[in-house]
């Protein structure tokens, strides 16, 4: 209970100036719930994929829409489709899981004191790095969603966004060490 | 070897402890034990004046050059 009630409050932080503490535990507590939805989603993507055969329809959970049609007749077009959704949603699962024990692990009064954040830090900085095989594992999504795209009317030619976050990441964990080094050597100054 | 302190040399001449030269230049006692033992990354001038006037001695009695090796 605590953790749903901390996430709502991380909506209600980003627009209002707030305690360093309280922002901190929403972004935490939201990273973690949105890495248990992704699983649960996930999870059902997977279990109806194993039962297609049956299925006339192969419906999203909650959102309804029948994405049978992508499917077309060839059964590769399918396992592109899913494996791409379900890659995409298990790199970003572990990449919130991993920032949220990363945040937990800081002190928001003096983020640059705890040196075991570093190796937390490093985790979400390589994890983000296999999104540079999800924008390439995107190329060959598009390819063969295209035309199924076009009918449906709408068009995509590319998915960068992810490298974008991979790079994000990275230069925040570069600045994040450099941070850890600067204090350590500010302690060390009389 | 680089830059060596010798604060505990000065403090010796001048009898004083370190307690009474941490209240004196209003150091803490964890600072001046980092400067003394050698850990210190950097001083402050500020820092240095502090102590070269409460110990009455240079910059050059309280830090040395040694060369390396």
């Amino acid at each position: 209970m605590k953790t749903i009630k901390n996430s709502f409050n991380f909506f209600d932080l980003i627009f209002k100036s707030s305690d360093p503490k309280k922002y901190k535990d929403s972004l935490t507590a939201f990273s973690r719930i949105f890495s248990v939805a992704a699983i649960v989603f996930a999870a059902t993507i997977l279990f109806k994929a194993f039962n297609i055969s049956d299925a006339k329809h192969f419906q999203l959970p909650i959102l309804k829409v029948d994405i049978l049609p992508l499917y077309g007749d060839k059964f590769i077009h399918f396992v592109v489709l899913v494996g791409y959704e379900l890659i995409k949603f298990f790199v970003l699962t572990f990449l919130f899981w991993f920032f949220a024990k990363f945040l937990k692990s800081i002190d928001m009064t003096s983020p640059f004191k705890n040196e075991k954040s570093v190796p937390l830090i490093n985790m979400v900085a390589n994890l983000s790095l296999i999104f540079f095989a999800v924008d390439a594992l995107s190329c060959i999504h598009i390819y063969y969603v295209a035309g199924e795209m076009l009918k449906l009317g709408s068009f995509r030619l590319f998915n960068f966004e992810y490298l974008f976050i991979a790079y994000f990441v990275n230069v925040f964990a570069m600045i994040y060490k450099n941070g850890i080094e600067l204090k350590q050597d500010n302690d060390l100054v009389v | 070897m680089g830059l060596i302190v010798n604060l505990d040399v000065m403090m010796a001449k001048r009898k004083i402890s370190l307690n009474e030269l941490s209240a004196k230049v209003d150091i803490t006692i964890a600072n001046l034990s980092i400067l003394k033992t050698g850990k210190a990354k950097a001083i402050r001038f500020s820092t240095l004046e502090a102590i070269c006037k409460t110990l009455e001695c240079q910059p050059g009695d309280i830090l040395e050059y040694r060369e390396d090796g």
